[in-house]
């Protein structure tokens, strides 16, 4: 995404808008990664406290999906280096 | 009041921050879509380690890019269909109707 083609004031409100945009964003991250792991790994519900068992499970979670995310990240970087066709 | 700066460099046009926007929403869906839809069909949810194993790394690579494939193989096909329908203009029976 390359805004250079608009004055400094209009960038300058451009980046606001971003830095408020992936605020929203990065929280979004953090209720699908606790979305996810709550699904895949809290099955256990004879105790309302974390068993070490699902414990666990979500510390292996959390790390998998952080990582993925970081790849994804990486391949998304390259791939916009490419020509994509964006339908607005 | 200090008027330095000239006026071209200090307007801001909304329709330009609307348009940034739209830019920016596009872009940022799908890089949403591409991480939801990867992780879906790569990462199974039998977590026995906390790295990525090879199998998944791999998939994933080839996930993020068959997806922009696709993208870009429907983005050519849409362009045909709207080329098509403007040259038939009431024959064509399918297609998005315009009162959309």
């Amino acid at each position: 995404m390359d805004f250079s083609r608009y004055n400094q004031a209009e960038q300058a409100q451009i980046n606001a808008m971003i830095e408020h945009k992936q605020m929203k964003d990065f929280l979004r991250l953090y209720s699908n990664l606790v979305q996810r792991c709550f699904d895949d790994c809290a099955n256990d519900f004879t105790t309302k406290s974390i068993t070490g068992k699902e414990e666990t499970c979500i510390n292996k979670c959390a790390d998998k999906f952080l990582k993925h995310s970081e790849r994804v990240g990486a391949r998304f970087a390259e791939l916009s280096q490419q020509v994509i066709i964006i339908k607005l | 009041m200090s008027w330095g700066g000239s006026f071209t460099q200090n307007y801001v046009n909304p329709e330009n921050l609307v348009q940034a926007e739209q830019e920016y929403d596009a872009f940022m869906d799908l890089y949403q879509r591409i991480m939801t839809t990867c992780r879906n069909k790569c990462i199974p949810p039998h977590y026995h380690e906390p790295d990525l194993n090879k199998g998944e790394s791999v998939c994933i690579d080839r996930c993020v890019f068959k997806y922009g494939a696709v993208q870009k193989l429907l983005g050519k096909k849409m362009d045909e269909q709207a080329a098509n329908n403007m040259g038939n203009i009431g024959s064509s029976g399918g297609g998005i109707p315009s009162t959309l």
